[in-house]
């Protein structure tokens, strides 16, 4: 399984098949979506709980680049502007499914059991601190926090780019990162000594 | 890089570098960052610390996706794109300037080779038997020019083609991998993108002509019974339509059949259905150097050449608009040799010779630079 991407430099890649892309070259969204399936999945599992949601966000990413080539910018940062497209789309759908829940939520037993991948957005958007995650070390994040670990460490974007992502200032991302991180220092130190024995 | 020394352990652990250092194998981000700890031995507790918390935060838990999974997903999106792209919205697509807007932009690199295929449209039943024969195979796209003296393409591959008036051509809204076939009724000038890997054919009508990235002309004219090519540069070769060899051409990669070298020309004769070739020497090249004429007689090169007009050029070539700070750019000289690149390369090659960009705005090249002293 792959880990990080971060030190890899698609950059030249990636705007070469960005320009085969929008000169409709089908190869070309098949290698972009080869590329970046693992991550953009990674990605939208972390931030929705949801695999099967992000299943078809990031199908929509993929088949509306296709569908708006033609109109596609020149130049752009490629796994920025797929990261964005794939949140923007999740958004959307957890939207429109929160509206459907709504009025036929009586339906829909299956959400009835947890916490529902909506009502997680939703908090996550509206600043909730719910604690939902229940990983190693790393349930005393917050949504906010967690997603911004995710995207620093995991996806290789710059703060200017996170911040951008979230709509949130430079700032207040590294503040983000700074109280995430004194999170997991404490939490390090507990099992500092777990570490120490690899 | 001194300003480590007053890091916190969250603080290098936000550092670009020092994330580097921990997640990859890169030697010398480890020389460097060793000899940092070896002169503050004191920041080492730090050090670790941040080490730590980049592999814990580098090891949030990943969905289990399964190859089969992303196989499946990916057939997906295909299917629905081919859901969407009913050939009538590509064709209404491709008839607005946006089209080639977007696609004239896609400067694919390693572009190279043109030549020039003329038919008449006397034979439409052949043109629209191999298109028929065609769509079983691809997802064709027709564009026909009725007004315009030339009408600009740009093919999936990146190659652009001049369409001239009262002439239609069909291609696939994407390549093969192996081959790429389009069909032509009339008359048009190529640009084809070089790709060894995927030959180019251009079935017009009872002739087929072969390239994988060469210059040449094919000038059919059934009316008179003949269909002439020329080679420009580069090599190409041709052969009929029905022959045991078009089968044969298509999956190899190698010219074969009636080869043409540059200054060569060969005429085909029909007569009682049968095809009888001459094949001719030129000793002197077909196309003699010139800034104007048909882009077929045109030459691209430059010395010392002001940009305004090589600009002015392509528009007129093209039939693009460019727009750009004539006071700021119009003098800078280029020194280029673009007479065999297409469109898209011609741009690049001009724009880099004058350190500029250019992108496509509502159907007009826009080149932006800060200009030559």
């Amino acid at each position: 399984m792959q880990k990080r991407t971060h030190s890899e430099n698609r950059t030249e890649d990636d705007l070469l098949l960005w320009t085969a892309l929008r000169a409709s070259d089908r190869n070309a969204l098949g290698k972009l979506f080869d590329a970046y399936v693992r991550e953009l999945l990674t990605y939208g599992y972390r931030i929705s709980q949801d695999m099967a949601l992000t299943k078809d966000a990031v199908q929509d990413v993929f088949v509306d680049l296709w569908a708006y080539r033609e109109t596609l910018s020149p130049t752009v940062e490629v796994r920025f502007y797929l990261y964005s497209c794939l949140r923007r789309t999740l958004l959307k759908q957890l939207k429109d499914r929160r509206q459907l829940s709504t009025d036929w939520a009586e339906s829909d037993m299956t959400r009835q059991a947890e916490p529902s991948a909506e009502t997680r957005w939703v908090e996550l958007e509206t600043g909730d601190q719910q604690q939902a995650r229940i990983s190693n070390g790393l349930q005393t994040l917050s949504n906010r926090e967690y997603e911004v670990v995710s995207l620093k460490y995991y996806t290789g974007l710059k703060i200017r780019q996170i911040a951008s992502l979230l709509n949130l200032k430079e700032q207040t991302v590294a503040n983000t990162l700074q109280n995430a991180l004194l999170k997991l220092r404490k939490h390090l130190i507990h099992f500092l000594f777990l570490y120490l024995l690899f | 890089m001194s300003d480590y020394l007053t890091y916190t352990p969250e603080e290098f652990a936000t550092d670009d570098y020092f994330i580097h250092w921990v997640l990859s194998t890169d030697l010398e981000a480890e020389t460097f960052w060793q000899n940092w700890l070896d002169v503050y031995p004191f920041k080492r507790s730090d050090v670790e610390t941040a080490r730590q918390l980049v592999l814990t935060a580098n090891q949030l838990p990943e969905p289990a996706v399964s190859e089969t999974e992303i196989a499946a997903l990916k057939q997906s999106v295909f299917d629905r794109i081919d859901a969407n792209e009913s050939p009538k919205t590509v064709v209404r697509t491709l008839f607005s300037r946006w089209y080639w807007a977007a696609a004239v932009l896609a400067g694919l690199v390693g572009l190279g080779g043109w030549y020039l295929v003329t038919q008449q449209r006397a034979n439409k039943a052949e043109y629209a038997q191999l298109v028929k024969q065609a769509t079983e195979k691809y997802d064709l796209v027709e564009v026909e020019n009725q007004t315009k003296p030339t009408r600009l393409i740009v093919l999936p591959d990146g190659s652009s083609v001049l369409l001239k008036k009262g002439s239609k051509l069909s291609y696939p809204t994407y390549f093969s991998r192996s081959v790429r076939e389009i069909y032509l009724s009339g008359e048009a000038f190529f640009e084809i993108a070089k790709d060894p890997n995927r030959p180019f054919f251009v079935f017009a009508n009872e002739i087929v002509t072969k390239v994988l990235g060469t210059s040449f002309n094919v000038k059919a004219f059934p009316d008179d019974k003949r269909i002439q090519i020329t080679v420009k540069t580069g090599k190409v070769s041709v052969y009929e339509t029905k022959s045991p060899e078009a089968a044969q051409q298509a999956k190899n990669r190698r010219l074969e059949g009636l080869v043409l070298n540059p200054g060569q020309e060969v005429v085909f004769s029909k007569e009682a259905d049968q095809m009888e070739a001459n094949v001719v020497s030129h000793t002197v090249p077909m196309v003699s150097p010139k800034k104007s004429g048909t882009i077929q007689e045109m030459a691209f090169e430059y010395d010392e050449t002001p940009v305004s007009e090589i600009f002015s050029q392509l528009e007129k070539t093209y039939t693009i608009r460019i727009d750009y700070d004539h006071a700021l750019l119009g003098n800078c000289p280029v020194t280029a040799s673009l007479t065999d690149e297409p469109l898209y390369e011609k741009l690049k090659l001009t724009c880099r010779a004058i350190r500029a960009q250019y992108e496509i705005v509502n159907g007009e090249v826009v080149v932006t630079g800060k200009g030559c002293n």
